[in-house]
C-alpha cells in the first residue's frame, strides 16, 4: 500500500495457534507498516514466534461476527492469529493491503477445462447417443396393448388440460367422426399399419394436432376452424399418422424419462431451478422431436401422393399459420419442437405430385361441413 | 431426563459460543442467492461455500472460531467429476425403470387401486435404486467438509470409507424398514458409530461408545402415539358410538408422532454425544431441547411467511399496475404476442424468483441460524485442557469434494 504517512508501529493482543498443535498461546502482535511486517511475540516469554510480511497477510473472509477476525500468512503454514477486538482487527486491516486476495492454485484452469470437457462429453454421450439408441430399441419391446393404455392416459390428460378452457372435452358428433375416419382411411389404405388408429377431436381454440403412444391421434378443433379445405386437414392428419407409424411418441417418452434425471442433476435446486429445468427440458425435447417432425413431414407428403391428394393445401396451411403467428426464427427456432414453417411449406410444394389440379376430394362438401361442425 | 452421564463440572470446560448476527447472514444469503440466479445456477457452489464459511466462523467454542477453508472452485470441480459418472448411471437407470414400469405395471384404468399401488411401488423402486448412491455421497461430502474444517489451527478429518458406509447404511436401513421402524435405534447408533469412529481432530480420534439399546429411551414419544393409534382403531370395534373419540385420538396421535420424531432426533443426539470421546478423555455435553427447537421452527416459519407476504405487496402493486396499463384482453394466448405482455410475464417470473430467494435468506436467519445457535450454545467440551496436546494431522486430498452430494442434491443443511 502506498501510504504517504505510514502509521507508527502498534501492538495488539491476540490468541495464536501455531498450526502444529491445538494449544492456545496469548501473544502480542506488533504491526510495523514501515518495515512491512507483523511480528508475533509470546506474551509470557517475550520471544518472537513468527514474523509475517504484511502483504502476505490474509483474513478468513465472510466472518460470522464483527468482533474477532482470524488472520494467517498466505501459503506459509497453518498458523492462525485470532484478534478478538474489532478495533485491533480494523487497525491491522488498515496496514495489510492484500487481506482478501485469493490466489488460484496453478493448474486449476487446466483441471477445470479437462473436467468440464469430460462432464460435457459424458452428458452429451448419454443424452444424444446412448439414450436415443436405447429408446429406439426398447420401444420395440413394449407390447402394443401397454402402449395403447399409456396413450389413452396421455390423451385423457390432454383432454382435462384443454377441456377446462370452455368446460367441454371430446367432440363426439357422429357425422363429423365418420368424416374424420373416412379421411384417415383414404390416407392409410396403402400403408401397412401396426396400430389401429384411434381418432378424437378435442374442443379448444388452439390450432394443433398431436399423436400419443399406441395409435392415438387427437385433432384440436381450432385446427378444423383454421383450415379452408379438407385437404389441409388431411395433410396435418398424414403428418400425425407419420408419428404413429414411426412410434415417435413412445420413443420420445422413453428418451425423456432417461434425460429428466440428468437435467435436474445438472441444474440443481437453486431458486428458479424449476423454471430453468422446464426451459432446458423443452430444449432437449425440441431437439429430439425436430428430427422426428421432419421425418413425419416427409411421410405425410408421400402418403398424400399415394392417396392421390395434393400437397399444395398443406403448404398453404403452413403459410397461413406463418402469416398469423409469425415464424420461429433465429434463437427461438431451437426452442420450438417443429421446423420453421416457411421451409415446411417449401418442402410441401416441392413434393407435389398432383400437378393437374384435378383430384378426387378427400371429403364431400357435406362431409367437410360435418367435420367442421363436429364440436357444435 | 438428562440422558447423559457426563459430569456437570465447572472446571476445565469450554462452552459452545455462537456469535452469528442475523443482519450479516441475511445480506450474505440474499446476495449469494441473487448471484446464483443471475448466473443461472453456476454460482451455487460459491454461494454455499460462503454461507458455510460464515456459519463456521460464527461458531466459536471458548472464543476460538471454526474455520471453513473449502472453496467454491473445489466444489464446482467435484460436481463436474460426479457428473461424468452419474450422468450415465442416472440416465440408464431411469430409462430402464420407466421401461420396466411400462411393461410390468401400467393398466388401462388410472383409477384402479392396483394400478395406483403399482405406481407407488415404482416410485419406491426408483428411490431404492438411488439410495445407495445417496449414502455414498453423504459420506464423501462429510469427509470433504471435515478436511476443510479447522479449529484452533488444527484440521478435522475422516478416514476413507464411503463404500463401507454405503453397505452398512443399506443393511441397517433395510433392517429398520423390515421391522417397521422398530430397529431405527440400531440404524441410528451404528451409522453414527461408523462415522465417528473414523473421524479425527488433528491426531486425536473420536470414539463412539454406548449401545443402541440406550436410544430406545428417546423413542418413547414415538411408541406412545403409535399405541394411541392402535387403541383408536380398536375402539370402534368395541362400541360404534366411539367413532368420534377415534377421530380425536387419531389427530392427537398424529401431532404427538410429529413432535415425537423431533424428540427422537434431539434426544438420540444427546445420548450419542454423551458417549463420544475424543482422544483419551475429552468428553462432550450437548443438551438441545425439543421445545426450543420446535418453538424456534414454528415462530421462524411464521416470521418468514409474514415477511415474504409483506415483500410481495409492493411487487403485487407494481404488477397489478402494469397489467392495468397493458390491458391485453386477459387471454394467456395473446399475452405472449405483445411486447407489454412479454415484459409483464418477465417481470412476474422475476418477482416470483426474487421472493423465493428472499424467503430462503429469511429462513436462514429465522430458522436455521437460531437452531444452530441453540445446539452450539447448549454444548460443552469437558476436559478441554487436553486439547492442547492434540497435534496437526496430515492433509486429506478429496478430489471430488461434495460433487456426488451436490449432483444428487443431498448435501447437508448448510
Amino acid at each position: 500500500m502506498t501510504n504517504a504517512n505510514p502509521l507508527p508501529p502498534f501492538a495488539v493482543t491476540a490468541r495464536f495457534f501455531d498450526g502444529q498443535s491445538a494449544g492456545e498461546k496469548l501473544v502480542r502482535a506488533v504491526a510495523d507498516e514501515v518495515a512491512g511486517r507483523l511480528t508475533i511475540y509470546d506474551e509470557e516469554r517475550g520471544q518472537a514466534l513468527e514474523t509475517w510480511p504484511l502483504d502476505e497477510l490474509r483474513m478468513i473472509r465472510d466472518p460470522g461476527y464483527g468482533d474477532g477476525i482470524v488472520f494467517f500468512r498466505n501459503g506459509h503454514n497453518e498458523a492462525r492469529l485470532n484478534v478478538q477486538s474489532s478495533v485491533d482487527a480494523a487497525a491491522i486491516e488498515g496496514v495489510a493491503p492484500n487481506l482478501r486476495k485469493v490466489e488460484i492454485v496453478k493448474g486449476t484452469v487446466r483441471k477445470m477445462l479437462v473436467w468440464s470437457a469430460a462432464a460435457a462429453g459424458s452428458v452429451a454421450l448419454i443424452l444424444f447417443v446412448i439414450l436415443p439408441a436405447l429408446a429406439d430399441n426398447l420401444s420395440g419391446l413394449v407390447p402394443i396393448e401397454r402402449e395403447e393404455a399409456m396413450g389413452r392416459q396421455v390423451v385423457n390428460q390432454m383432454e382435462r388440460m384443454l377441456g377446462s378452457y370452455q368446460g367441454s372435452g371430446y367432440c363426439t358428433n357422429e357425422a363429423g367422426q365418420a368424416a374424420l375416419q373416412k379421411m384417415a382411411t383414404r390416407l392409410t389404405d396403402q400403408i401397412d399399419m401396426e396400430y389401429e388408429l384411434k381418432l378424437r377431436v378435442i374442443r379448444h381454440p388452439m390450432v394443433n394436432a398431436f399423436a400419443a403412444p399406441g395409435g392415438h391421434v387427437v385433432v384440436v378443433s381450432g385446427l378444423l376452424e383454421k383450415a379452408d379445405t379438407p385437404e389441409e386437414v388431411a395433410g396435418i392428419l398424414a403428418h400425425e399418422i407419420g408419428h404413429v407409424v414411426n412410434r415417435d411418441p413412445l420413443r420420445i417418452m422413453l428418451r425423456a424419462a432417461g434425460s429428466a434425471g440428468i437435467l435436474s442433476m445438472l441444474i440443481g435446486d437453486f431458486a428458479g431451478g424449476t423454471l430453468a429445468l422446464i426451459v432446458s427440458e423443452q430444449l432437449m425435447q425440441a431437439s429430439f422431436t425436430r428430427e422426428a417432425e421432419a421425418a413425419a413431414d416427409v411421410f405425410a407428403f408421400e402418403t398424400l401422393s399415394r392417396a392421390k391428394l395434393p400437397t399444395e393445401d398443406t403448404a398453404h396451411f403452413f403459410e397461413k399459420l406463418r402469416d398469423q403467428y409469425g415464424d420461429t426464427e433465429g434463437a427461438m427456432e431451437y426452442l420450438s419442437s417443429h421446423p420453421n414453417l416457411a421451409s415446411r411449406a417449401l418442402a410441401a410444394r416441392s413434393a407435389e405430385t398432383q400437378t393437374t389440379g384435378e383430384f378426387e376430394p378427400v371429403l364431400s362438401a357435406q362431409e367437410w361441413q360435418a367435420l367442421r361442425n363436429i364440436c357444435n | 431426563m438428562s440422558y447423559t452421564d457426563v459430569p456437570v463440572v465447572e472446571e476445565d470446560i469450554l462452552h459452545g459460543a455462537y456469535r452469528g448476527e442475523g443482519g450479516r447472514l441475511f445480506w450474505l444469503a440474499l446476495g449469494t442467492g441473487m448471484l446464483t440466479l443471475l448466473t443461472l445456477g453456476f454460482y451455487r457452489f460459491w454461494a454455499k461455500t460462503r454461507v458455510r464459511r460464515y456459519l463456521w466462523s460464527a461458531t466459536a467454542p471458548g472464543g476460538n472460531p471454526f474455520e471453513y477453508s473449502g472453496t467454491g472452485l473445489e466444489k464446482f470441480l467435484g460436481f463436474l467429476v460426479a457428473v461424468v459418472i452419474l450422468a450415465v448411471y442416472l440416465g440408464l437407470l431411469q430409462l430402464f425403470l420407466f421401461f420396466l414400469g411400462l411393461n410390468i405395471f401400467s393398466t388401462a384404468d388410472p383409477n384402479d387401486p392396483l394400478a395406483q399401488l403399482q405406481q407407488i411401488m415404482l416410485v419406491y423402486i426408483n428411490l431404492i435404486a438411488v439410495l445407495p448412491l445417496i449414502f455414498f455421497a453423504q459420506y464423501r461430502a462429510r469427509r470433504y467438509i471435515l478436511s476443510r474444517t479447522r479449529w484452533r489451527g488444527v484440521r478435522f478429518g475422516a478416514e476413507k470409507g464411503a463404500w463401507g458406509y454405503m453397505f452398512t447404511a443399506c443393511g441397517l436401513w433395510l433392517a429398520s424398514a423390515m421391522t417397521l421402524g422398530l430397529l431405527t435405534p440400531l440404524m441410528t447408533f451404528y451409522l453414527e458409530k461408523y462415522i465417528w469412529d473414523r473421524t479425527w481432530y488433528g491426531d486425536a480420534k473420536f470414539t463412539q461408545n454406548g449401545s443402541f439399546g440406550q436410544l430406545y429411551k428417546a423413542m418413547i414419544h414415538i411408541f406412545i402415539p403409535i399405541g394411541l393409534l392402535i387403541g383408536a382403531m380398536i375402539l370402534p370395534l368395541i362400541d360404534e358410538s366411539l367413532a368420534i373419540l377415534t377421530m380425536v385420538l387419531m389427530v392427537v396421535a398424529y401431532i404427538w408422532l410429529l413432535i415425537g420424531s423431533v424428540y427422537y432426533q434431539i434426544h438420540s443426539w444427546r445420548i450419542l454425544w454423551a458417549n463420544k470421546v475424543l482422544g483419551d478423555g475429552i468428553r462432550f455435553r450437548s443438551m438441545p431441547r425439543t421445545g426450543t427447537v420446535i418453538a424456534t421452527y414454528v415462530i421462524g416459519m411464521l416470521a418468514v411467511s409474514l415477511l415474504s407476504v409483506v415483500a410481495l405487496i409492493p411487487l403485487g402493486l407494481l404488477i397489478g399496475g402494469m397489467g392495468f396499463l397493458a390491458d391485453f384482453g386477459g387471454s394467456p394466448e395473446t399475452m405472449f404476442q405483445s411486447a407489454q405482455g412479454l415484459l409483464f410475464a418477465g417481470l412476474f417470473a422475476l418477482a416470483y424468483i426474487f421472493v423465493i430467494v428472499f424467503s430462503g435468506a429469511l429462513a436462514m436467519v429465522f430458522i436455521r441460524q437460531p437452531i444452530l445457535r441453540h445446539y452450539v450454545e447448549e454444548s460443552t467440551v469437558v476436559n478441554a485442557s487436553q486439547l492442547d496436546t492434540i497435534r496437526q494431522r496430515v492433509g486429506d486430498e478429496v478430489v471430488d469434494a461434495e460433487g456426488f452430494a451436490d449432483a444428487l442434491d443431498v448435501g447437508a443443511a448448510f
